[in-house]
């Protein structure tokens, strides 16, 4: 981390949600610099997902705020948020099933854009198309454009899931499991893909995958039952004992 | 035995040719009772069949919007005395301000809370109209008369016959080219993933109340023609059987591929005309026939048919791979009917 004192990207105070009487999330503080590459680490049930839905509006917070990019977004629509700069990907894959692979990506590219409800061939249509394609190759899904997305096997609907939130080039990336069921090839092709980005989109990214999070993280925030435990870089969280008892031991157990 | 894109045109423009030539060929008789009743529930079906389709809505309010646009223009003809198609082009607008009203009640509900609200306003608009005095309440309004190049429709019936496979058309047409523009892929996302759509930035219940207001301009246009062929309507032609019929056709012919709103408008009105002469239980067996249809085929009639024509085509290519059925053009792979669900219409109906 350097020291500059650039003001953060996504700032939350006392972020917290409770289904009924039992908190999700508790007291959440969290400031991400922009550039940063940020990772959400916790057990099963820590609130992660959670942290990843009050920030995007999916859920609405029982307390706290949320500011992106420097504005205050607690109440704010999901869709707004999205046009601000936002982009997510799911821990389910969230494709367009009936679409064809370019079809999903010139939709992405086209949510950050004005013309949502164009019904004659606009001028815009044709830079919609080739960023699309551009992200058709980055995600590795050049040779797949045609393809019905719900037709593609598991590992390329988490490719198209992290085309999706990349094609509208957001400011901020919030990847939630971008690994989860991937084989081993394809989690090398991921982290590569993360490490390549470019440093103007701030990475969030929530993994159980130890060797993809703490590759491609420089820092870490650990949760644990709705709060957060700690934070620190890669090398600090590896050593720190109390994280191995509750997490890091246990990852081979299962998820 | 692969179609290219130029072929699907010239056989699309050889059928319809071949139909524009139905009164010239068949008997009056025919082509009143089967010919132009058939293309008055395609076109309405249709509305249906595309709400279905693009935006994944079921609508039973879609006789409804059928009924406002008729009797607002045969109001508008008989009692006003106004120019037919004055009179048609304003209940058609109307219809579609309506059609706005209704999406935007509809457009955060899914499921089959969506179908219970469109259910409840299909019937309010029966109950208006069948109790309201200035619209003849149980009786209707007869004596609608059509613009002067259609005639009378009910002695020679070509003429209104023409129009609405004109209409047909146009609509078929501007349904394919909709599907391709922004508006429509996004409804097409939409029905796919709200929840990402929202993600990506996009107004859900927008395009959800824009899309009923499309399906309302059909929906009213064939409305207009229909009151003109029949030269009347009565709130018999909106009430609760017909709503099932109109959604009964619309399933038949498949809910997932537009054309087969018209297929199966087109099966069930020969049903209803020819089984009468043979049998007394003429509706038992429509039931059966339709029965057996949607066991056989979940996705209708044209589901079938584009299964049946995969396999041929699969057993005619030589390749090790065969090539999808259909072309990979940008047009044809938005509209290939195995992106709408192959084999789970049911399901979809019922998501």
């Amino acid at each position: 981390m350097t020291a500059t004192a650039a003001a953060p990207l996504l700032r939350s105070r006392g972020l917290s949600r409770y289904f009924g009487a039992v908190p999700a999330l508790h007291g959440v503080d969290l400031d991400v610099l922009p550039g940063e590459r940020r990772a959400i680490l916790g057990p099963n049930g820590a609130g992660k997902s959670t942290l990843f839905n009050l920030i995007a509006g999916d859920l609405a917070p029982s307390e706290g705020t949320v500011e992106l990019f420097g504005r205050d977004v607690t109440v704010l629509a999901v869709r707004k948020r999205a046009r601000l700069g936002l982009g997510r990907t799911y821990q389910t894959s969230r494709v367009l099933g009936g679409l064809s692979v370019e079809d999903n990506l010139y939709l992405a590219v086209l949510g950050a854009r004005r013309g949502h409800l164009r019904v004659l061939r606009g001028g815009s249509e044709g830079a919609i198309r080739g960023r699309a394609h551009e992200v058709a190759e980055q995600v590795g899904l050049a040779a797949r454009r045609h393809a019905v997305a719900g037709s593609l096997s598991h590992g390329e609907q988490r490719q198209l899931e992290i085309g999706l939130a990349l094609a509208p080039s957001p400011r901020l990336l919030m990847l939630d499991e971008p690994a989860a069921g991937l084989s081993r090839a394809e989690r090398l092709g991921l982290t590569k893909m993360l490490l390549e980005l470019d440093r103007a989109v701030t990475l969030i990214i929530i993994e159980h995958d130890m060797d993809v999070a703490l590759t491609v993280a420089e820092y870490v925030t650990m949760l644990h039952q709705g709060e957060k435990l700690l934070e620190g870089a890669p090398q600090e969280i590896r050593a720190n004992k109390m994280v191995h008892d509750l997490y890091l031991g246990n990852t081979h157990g299962g998820e | 035995m692969k179609l290219t894109a130029p072929l699907r045109l010239a056989l699309a423009a050889a059928l319809v040719a071949a139909l524009a030539l139905v009164p010239a060929v068949f008997t009056t008789y025919f082509t009143s009772a089967v010919a132009v009743r058939a293309l008055v529930f395609g076109l309405a079906a249709v509305s249906l069949t595309f709400l279905a389709a693009y935006g994944g809505i079921v609508s039973l309010a879609q006789t409804g919007l059928y009924g406002i646009a008729g009797f607002l223009m045969a109001r508008f003809i008989v009692t006003n005395g106004m120019d037919p198609i004055l009179a048609a082009v304003l209940a058609i607008a109307i219809a579609v301000m309506f059609g706005l009203l209704f999406g935007a009640i509809v457009s955060g509900s899914e499921g089959i809370y969506l179908l219970m609200i469109t259910l409840a306003l299909g019937v309010i608009t029966y109950y208006f109209f069948s109790q309201s005095g200035s619209f003849g309440g149980h009786e209707g309004i007869n004596g609608v008369s059509a613009p002067g190049f259609v005639g009378n429709p009910v002695t020679h019936p070509a003429a209104i016959y023409e129009l609405l496979l004109a209409c047909s058309v146009i609509a078929y047409i501007g349904i394919r080219l909709l599907a391709r523009t922004n508006f429509g892929l996004a409804l097409q996302g939409v029905r796919d993933d709200p929840v990402r759509m929202r993600a990506l930035g996009f107004n859900v219940r927008l395009h959800r109340t824009l899309a009923f207001a499309v399906g309302a301009l059909i929906a009213a246009l064939a409305g207009v023609l229909g009151t003109w062929a029949d030269t009347r309507i009565s709130p018999g032609t909106i009430q609760v059987s017909q709503v099932i019929q109109l959604m009964t056709i619309a399933v038949i012919g498949g809910l997932y591929r537009i054309e087969g709103a018209w297929v199966g408008a087109l099966v069930f009105t020969l049903l209803d005309t020819y089984t009468r002469g043979i049998t007394a239980r003429f509706e038992t067996w429509i039931g059966i026939v339709l029965l057996v249809i949607l066991i056989l085929s979940p996705d209708g009639l044209t589901g079938l048919a584009h299964r049946v024509f995969t396999m041929v085509a699969k057993r005619g290519a030589a390749a090790p791979s065969p090539p999808p059925c259909a072309p990979a053009g940008d047009a044809a792979a938005a509209l290939d009917p195995e992106q709408l669900g192959t084999g789970s219409g049911q399901r979809q109906v019922a998501r």
